[in-house]
């Protein structure tokens, strides 16, 4: 029998005694056909595997009706350890835990099952028939299809789910060093597609689900942790220790229950609780080392020196225009390094390695009544900084308590959870100093004679080295209060009501200032002086929610219901104030600043929403499947009368490997498992203004001056519109897909493919000519409209060579793509095909010029086309192309070229092997071709300013032909012919990675001391290997195309695991 | 059935008065109501039409579209437009619904909010003033143009046409017209009054009587200017005051309305003062070892340089002769017996060149600084070839003082105030002289020009030219005189121009009368590292073409785009 969902209850004989009333007077004989059937009606719940009784069976079933049994034995691993806090419970509730030594003892019928779970192995249940001993072994659990996943509001067996969602545990990754869950979870789960941007410490990348819907301005997914909406800062902040699983709801089947603001999808979290037994505690630390993956080289002063001179000789200046030979030689050789200093300023600000740590300690246990589960959490993330001038500490706690009244059929469960985060850096922040380590010639010194930093504009070690700070703090408090009550006596009928109440407070400090810096003469070089801002947030919010649950089976038929109304509201109150010309930086309290420089503001905003949830579920035999979903939901976004929205899904499966054709064909012996899965709903997401259907009055503080004082101005909002007809931005999903068990169920795979139009845009009316209104008309619902298709799938293979040596592969991957299926363009941008949106796919960098690579010949130069303005082209500059070949190149030329940078295809391949205590997890992770534009530092269009990396050097000349550069030069050249936009300076950013690494080993198999339930040892590392054709100018998963950020970071770590 | 009971019980639980969790409202903003009953609010609504509204008549780096300035390779605009590279797709700013709609606000409001008559009027007077700059400006840029005389709704027809040329203007002085009988004589600093409705009036009519080849609008102007002459509430200040520092600019008793930037939220790179000074410094990487050597600078130079003057515009600042009289530098006795370029061509000059022009051995800030070969400032293209400076330093030999104040130095993000002339005694005076030409009264036209010409200039003597000599001396006059102000010198030369081709209404185009001062290339200096010779050459702009200057730019043209959404709307001639 396989495992039964969560709302399909085993099989009771609850009905039994009164049975047995009857049948005392009457001919046993006569019974059997109604025991027969209500035996049937018992086991029908089980699925489709029950068998069908005979009359022996019921016989046997009859006698044993009151025999009770006491069942005993013991539970290994597949080691032969033994295993505690295995829960064994048998059919009615009855349940216990077993010992340190792996027994147990149970009284049970004699007919019962008996259900052995135990987190990370998979679930067993045996009948008892009557044994009396019954020892078992305990295989860990893989991914397999008895698992249940965590869905809107409920959790669903994986077998019965019809809609397009994915569960990740997050055993896998737990030991390799992500600096948070946004992280870990790239390339884990197909669908899911997770973009990293540079590698600032406390930098979280972007996640999306099947892309999101950017055209509509909704990417990020909507996150739900424990059953309450949050944002991504609650759910990046999460402890990975104290997470059970994460689950991605992709289509509107999965999502429709959070109403209007799912079209983006969703990430659905739960959180660990305690388990029954005795206490165990774990704790587990990783100590990691992080180092650049990918900087390029900066340039160094002869290399820069020449090239001044190169860009001389091709303005008209001669070839030694801006250094002579006997200056090149002294520069070559360092001979003057007080003229001539060779500032590596990389070197300088950057070093090689920073710390990372982070720390977990959870303790969780309990009997069967009350169980408790407190997960702490320390991470802390130093920087590469030279003086390490940019930290982040985290700090989470997640406690949760669950009791039960059994004989009530209550239970309760109270959360407190939380976190602290901190994070400090330099006031000038990274992407400035990163601009100026750049953008400084070596031939800036650095440091003065006397070691003291030297006078110099944009110094970026002045700014790291600043006394000052940028910091910025978050209190996250979160208490949750839960009563569940399965009613008594009415089969399947449960109750819940949960309050939420969290606090969140967010206050920064910037003390702006530079270190002090020092002219050759030693007199201070001024700067200005220290300022200092703090500002204040607090956001409380509530969540009420009450839900009913109601399953039911009749025969083979199985019903559920589920219904729930969600309260939800909150405000948030912010102020902010401001003193400058701090007379030194002793003292960074707001006291010491110059009164008369005081500025300060705040304001508030209230939020408030209403929804109402229902879902009816059936299937027959678990192998036809059906489910309805459905969200009434109510927003203060709209006008009173257009609140209300209703976001209704429908989705259907079929177990096609239950059907006996499927049997008798033998395609059973292939695919051991088969289900076909469709879906259609419709969810929505807020767009527009909030309050838009309130006339409003803007304030702009400062806004003019008049007798020499600023003064506010107050200016007219966007305005109203008198039929007030604005509501959700509404996105149609449609998914189709199949998932399978193949080879002794060692393969397992789904694959989906996914439709979705959005429609019900908000926009100005279309085409309507109101330049003369003077403002933009108020918004309404438009006949835009646009679309998105793709796929993602998954495929899974574990195998094992023997006891000892096994392991899995993975492979997911995630394809999709957008269009304008209409848009409300005006019809002046209408008449360009080549530049409107209407009817265009998205998978384009930009309009720009073609470029066919840089002239090689004159004859290319004088037969071809070109700019009015570029009248002194030469070999080496770029060639751009007449696009519509009317003998000029201008604006008309441009065209959609290169690929969207946001990358379309993302793949991710994770392998594990396990060998004796020997584990091994590996992630290889990567994206297909996206393109990405050479920022006009790497192009060097600026001249001499703008030549800062040394791969540079590698510009045009006649002896250096198949260059990456045109010949050297300016802007001024040819009116920027070089450096217009043109598709010469795309890139093509495809990447495979090595993502993350880890080889732990349990050192159980040698200590073969009882205290330790686990004791393993780790190393790990992400980001180890890199491919890419762009790794020569920056990380292909950059932030700034200039090279103007933190790089991306490679990690190599360390750790341990430890429980009692 | 009773499980459906349980749950509806249930349920009902839940819903109480849920709803009512949505009745949230703005927390940050107002309501009309509020905002046209309260005196306070109603105020700062008309400071913010101010502040959205100045940058139309000021517009400070239009003279960027002459000879007059160079445009820089780091930056700066106009390039296009002066080397006619813009076709009818240029919009050189068609769009100022926004703006008038909210002029257009207080005229509507303001007549049924509770206010009292006098504090009404000033409203209503500064809405009609402001909508007047915002026209004038359309008007100069593209002759007549849609008139949105009222608050439209969303239910109105938008399909409005261009209006005449002359229907333009009238609308812009009738506007002023009821500006200056609405607005008090005095007001808060940086607020229009009765004089800045007459200044405006003049500068708009005399624009407008070229135009319309109108005679009837010089009269106007002077009408205006005898009213705004006899408040006699102006006075000619130092010119230096005007321009060169902050207090003396704010107090200056010349201002008749001025546009004030405060260092509360105004930093150097919000003010011209950021984009008219060069970047240099101490080290390698901006200056050769010999200027490093020869002329060390103290401190860096951090400007962002996009304009300079050009040897065209310094051509027009006179030097007293030895023998008392003014001549051009060129024809100065100086020229021979000077032995540095200095003593031959910068000494006796104009007063308003030293408050204007930053040349070759100057002190600038804490710095002396040298535009000459070799020097600290020098660009590095031939024949300046100085530092190694590529695009931070001046292309022609000459750098901006106006509008720069040098007591503290500059950085971008530093707070700084400023001051923008926006309307003054002297332009009132050179336009009441413009129109005194016009209407062949010589005698006081030389007058009035010689009221700048003095006091301004430093000079003795007085105008005393007639016929096309007092027009050329007029004309340099209002060159040295207005110069990076209201893009005075571009609207002027196409006034001048209008004037000789009898206005707009005789075919612009057949007249074919291409302004010579907009058409090749300006002149930068070169000076010797010595300091004792120089030479003049010609500078292309940034993209190497001359100044091309046809008679279809007698207007800009009408930006196709809204042609295309509209199609009524009609092109101007040429484009």
């Amino acid at each position: 029998m396989k495992k039964n969902g969560p709302f399909i209850r085993p099989p009771r004989f609850s009905g039994g005694s009164k049975l047995l009333i009857g049948m005392k007077i009457t001919c046993l004989t006569i019974m059997l056909p109604s025991l027969q059937a209500s035996a049937n009606l018992g086991h029908a719940n089980a699925g489709a595997d029950v068998k069908r009784l005979t009359h022996a069976d019921a016989l046997k079933a009859f006698k044993s009706f009151n025999a009770t049994i006491k069942v005993s034995g013991k539970i290994t691993d597949n080691n032969g350890e033994p295993l505690a806090n295995v829960s064994i419970s048998a059919a009615g509730g009855k349940g216990v835990v077993s010992n340190e030594s792996g027994k147990y003892s149970i009284d049970v019928d004699d007919n019962a099952s008996l259900t052995f779970t135990l987190v990370g192995y998979a679930t067993q249940e045996i009948k008892v028939a009557k044994k009396s001993v019954i020892n078992v072994t305990m295989q860990k659990s893989t991914a397999n299809l008895s698992e249940v996943v965590v869905v809107g509001y409920g959790t669903q067996s994986k077998q019965k789910v019809t809609s397009a969602v994915t569960t990740l545990k997050t055993d896998q990754f737990k030991d390799a060093p992500y600096t948070d869950i946004q992280s870990a979870i790239a390339g884990r789960s197909a669908g899911v597609v997770v973009n990293f941007s540079g590698g600032e410490p406390g930098s979280v990348p972007s996640l999306t689900i099947r892309g999101g819907e950017p055209l509509i301005g909704q990417t990020a997914p909507l996150y739900v942790i424990d059953g309450i909406i949050r944002d991504q800062a609650t759910f990046v902040n999460l402890n990975i220790n104290d997470i059970e699983n994460v689950s991605f709801l992709k289509d509107a089947a999965a999502t429709a229950v959070y109403g209007s603001k799912s079209s983006a999808g969703i990430v659905l979290v739960k959180t660990k609780s305690g388990a029954s037994g005795k206490p165990a505690v774990v704790y587990s630390n990783n100590l990691a080392l992080n180092t650049p993956s990918y900087f390029p080289k900066l340039i160094n002063a002869y290399d820069k020196a020449l090239a001044a001179n190169a860009i001389g000789e091709s303005s008209g200046n001669g070839k030694y225009s801006a250094y002579s030979q006997g200056q090149l030689d002294t520069i070559k050789n360092n001979l003057n390094p007080a003229m001539y200093p060779n500032t590596d300023w990389y070197g300088l600000a950057f070093k090689k390695t920073a710390f990372q740590q982070s720390h977990n300690l959870s303790v969780s246990g309990g009997g069967n009544q009350t169980k408790y589960y407190v997960g702490l959490g320390y991470f802390g993330q130093g920087s590469n900084y030279v003086n390490n001038s940019f930290k982040v500490n985290r700090f989470s706690y997640n406690t949760k308590i669950t009791s039960n009244f059994d004989d009530l059929g209550l239970s309760v469960a109270f959360a407190l959870n939380g976190y602290y985060n901190y994070s400090t850096q330099p006031p000038s922040g990274s992407s400035s100093i990163f601009g100026h380590i750049v953008a400084r010639s070596p031939f800036n010194a650095a440091f003065n004679k006397d070691g003291s930093l030297a006078g110099l504009v944009d110094h970026p070690l002045a700014e790291i080295y600043s006394p000052g700070y940028a910091r910025a703090e978050t209190f996250f408090n979160d208490a949750n209060l839960a009563f569940t009550w399965n009613v008594p006596k009415v089969r399947g009928l449960s109750f819940r009501a949960m309050g939420d109440y969290s606090i969140a407070s967010n206050p920064s400090k910037v003390f702006n200032v530079l270190a002090t810096q020092y002219n050759a003469d030693g007199t201070i070089y001024p700067t200005p002086k220290p300022s200092l801002s703090q500002t204040s947030s607090d956001t409380k919010a509530f969540n009420a929610e009450f839900q009913a649950d109601y399953m039911r089976a009749f025969g083979l038929h199985n019903f559920g219901a589920t219904f729930v109304s969600v309260v939800r509201g909150g405000n948030n109150k912010w102020f902010s104030a401001a003193r400058t010309n701090f007379p030194s930086t002793a003292i960074d309290q707001m006291f010491a600043g110059d009164a008369s420089t005081q500025t300060n503001n705040g304001s508030a905003s209230e939020w408030g929403e209403v929804g109402y949830v229902g879902r009816l579920k059936y299937d027959y035999a678990g192998k036809y499947l059906l489910e309805l979903n459905g969200r009434y939901d109510g927003s203060d976004y709209f006008p009173p009368s257009k609140r209300f929205g209703f976001f209704p899904s429908i989705s259907g499966g079929w177990v096609i490997s239950s059907e006996d054709f499927y049997r008798k064909a033998g395609l059973a012996n292939v695919f051991s498992y088969f289900k076909f899965k469709a879906s259609y709903g419709q969810v929505g997401s807020i767009g527009g203004t909030k309050y838009a259907y309130i006339p409003q009055y803007g304030v702009t503080s400062q806004a003019y001056v008049a007798n020499g004082s600023l003064q506010n101005g107050y200016y007219e909002g966007g305005l109203t519109i008198s039929n007030q007809n604005i509501t959700w931005f509404k996105t149609a999903s449609r998914d189709f897909g199949f998932e399978f068990d193949a080879l002794n169920k060692k393969l397992s795979g789904n694959f989906d493919y996914f439709f979705t139009r959005t429609s019900n845009i908000l926009g100005s009316p279309a085409f309507s000519y109101t330049e003369p209104l003077g403002q933009s008309l108020p918004q309404v619902l438009t006949d835009a409209a646009t679309r998105k298709e793709g796929i993602d799938f998954a495929l899974n293979y574990n195998w094992s060579a023997n006891k000892d040596l096994k392991g899995y592969v993975g492979f997911n991957a995630t394809y999709f793509n957008y269009l304008w299926e209409r848009t409300n363009e005006d019809s002046a941008t209408l008449t360009n095909p080549y530049t409107r949106q209407w009817g265009n796919n998205q998978n384009y960098y930009g309009t720009m010029y073609a470029s066919n690579g840089v002239y090689q010949s004159y004859a290319d130069i004088m037969n071809n086309p070109n700019r009015m303005t570029a009248t002194a082209l030469g070999l080496g500059d770029v060639w751009l192309q007449d696009t519509n070949g009317d003998g000029k190149i201008d604006a008309q030329d441009y065209r959609r070229m290169g690929l969207s940078q946001m990358p379309r295809f993302t793949f991710g391949l994770p392998v594990g092997v396990e060998y004796k205590g020997l584990h091994l997890d590996v992630l290889i992770q990567g994206t297909g071709s996206h393109d990405v534009y050479l920022g006009t530092y790497l192009q060097g269009g600026e001249g001499l300013t703008r030549i800062n990396y040394e791969f540079q050097k590698d510009f045009w000349t006649s002896t250096n032909t198949s260059s990456s550069f045109p010949r050297a030069g300016t802007n001024a050249m040819n009116a920027g012919n070089n450096y217009t936009n043109s598709t010469y300076w795309l890139k093509d950013a495809r990447f495979v990675r090595l993502k993350s690494l880890t080889l732990s080993y349990n050192f159980k198999r040698l200590v073969k001391s009882k205290i330790f339930s686990d004791l393993s040892a780790h190393i790990s590392g992400t980001n180890l290997l890199t491919f890419s054709p762009v790794t020569k100018y920056f990380d292909p998963e950059l932030a700034d195309n200039n090279n103007f950020f933190y790089p991306v970071n490679r990690t190599y770590s360390a750790g341990i695991r430890v429980g009692f | 059935m009773k499980h459906i009971a349980y749950i509806i019980t249930f349920l009902s639980l839940g819903w109480i008065s849920c709803n009512r969790v949505m009745d949230t409202k703005p927390l940050n903003s107002y309501t009309a109501d509020d905002v046209w009953n309260n005196y306070d609010l109603a105020q700062g609504y008309v400071y913010n039409c101010y502040a959205n509204c100045m940058g139309y008549i000021f517009s400070w780096d239009y003279d960027a579209i002459t000879k007059s300035v160079k445009t820089e390779p780091w930056g700066g605009g106009h390039v296009p437009e002066k080397t006619e590279q813009i076709d009818r797709f240029a919009d050189e700013g068609w769009n100022q619904f926004s703006n008038i709609r909210s002029v257009n606000l207080i005229l509507q409001n303001v007549p049924k909010s509770p206010l009292t008559e006098s504090q009404k009027n000033t409203f209503l007077g500064e809405a009609h003033f402001l909508r007047a700059s915002i026209y004038s400006n359309l008007v100069f840029r593209f002759g007549g143009v849609q008139l949105v005389k009222r608050v439209l709704t969303v239910d109105d027809n938008f399909n409005i046409p261009r209006s005449s040329i002359k229907e333009t203007y009238d609308f812009v002085l009738a506007d002023l017209d009821s500006a200056a009988n609405l607005l008090p004589a005095s007001n808060e600093r940086g607020r229009a009054t009765k004089a800045a409705a007459y200044a405006l009036k003049m500068r708009v009519a005399l624009q407008a009587g070229a135009y319309l080849n109108d005679n009837s609008y010089y009269t106007a102007v002077k009408t205006a200017g005898n009213t705004l002459f006899a408040m006699n509430q102006f006075a000619l200040d130092d010119y230096a005051h005007l321009f060169t520092d902050y207090s003396s600019a704010i107090s200056s008793p010349e201002n008749i309305l001025i546009y004030e930037r405060r260092s509360t939220n105004t930093d150097y790179m919000s003010t011209p003062m950021q984009w008219i000074v060069p970047n240099a410094d101490q080290t390698t990487a901006k200056l050769t070892p010999t200027a490093m050597q020869k002329f060390p600078l103290k401190e860096s130079i951090e400007g962002w340089m996009n304009y300079v003057p050009t040897q065209d515009l310094v051509d027009d600042y006179l030097v007293t002769d030895a023998d008392g009289k003014e001549r051009k530098w060129d024809a100065t006795a100086y020229m021979t017996t000077g032995t540095s370029v200095d003593a031959k061509m910068y000494e006796h000059r104009d007063k308003r060149f030293y408050a204007s022009i930053v040349y070759d051995s100057t002190k600038y800030f804490n710095n002396w600084i040298y535009l000459r070969t070799g020097g600290n400032v020098s660009q590095s293209i031939s024949p300046l070839n100085g530092g190694n400076i590529v695009g931070g330093a001046s292309e022609t030999g000459y750098l901006f003082g106006k509008y720069l104040y040098q007591a503290k130095k500059l950085w971008y993000s530093d707070p700084t105030d400023f001051c923008y002339s926006v309307l003054r005694l002297g332009e009132a005076y050179l336009n009441y002289a413009e129109a005194c030409i016009k209407l062949g009264d010589e005698a006081t036209a030389q007058t009035y020009i010689t009221k700048t010409y003095q006091k301004h200039g430093g000079f003795t003597n007085t105008i005393t030219a007639t016929g096309d000599d007092l027009l050329t001396a007029y004309k340099r006059e209002r060159h040295v005189e207005l110069i990076l102000e209201t893009g005075d010198r571009y609207w002027s030369l196409l006034r001048w121009g209008m004037q000789l081709s009898g206005g707009l209404k005789q075919g612009y185009s057949n007249a074919a009368l291409a302004i010579p001062e907009l058409n090749g290339k300006p002149h930068g200096i070169a000076i010797s590292s010595d300091g004792n010779s120089y030479q003049l050459y010609e500078v292309a702009d940034n993209n190497g073409q001359p100044l091309k200057f046809t008679p279809k730019r007698y207007l800009f043209p009408v930006p196709q785009g809204k042609i295309t959404a509209l199609p009524t709307l009609t092109q101007n001639e040429g484009w």
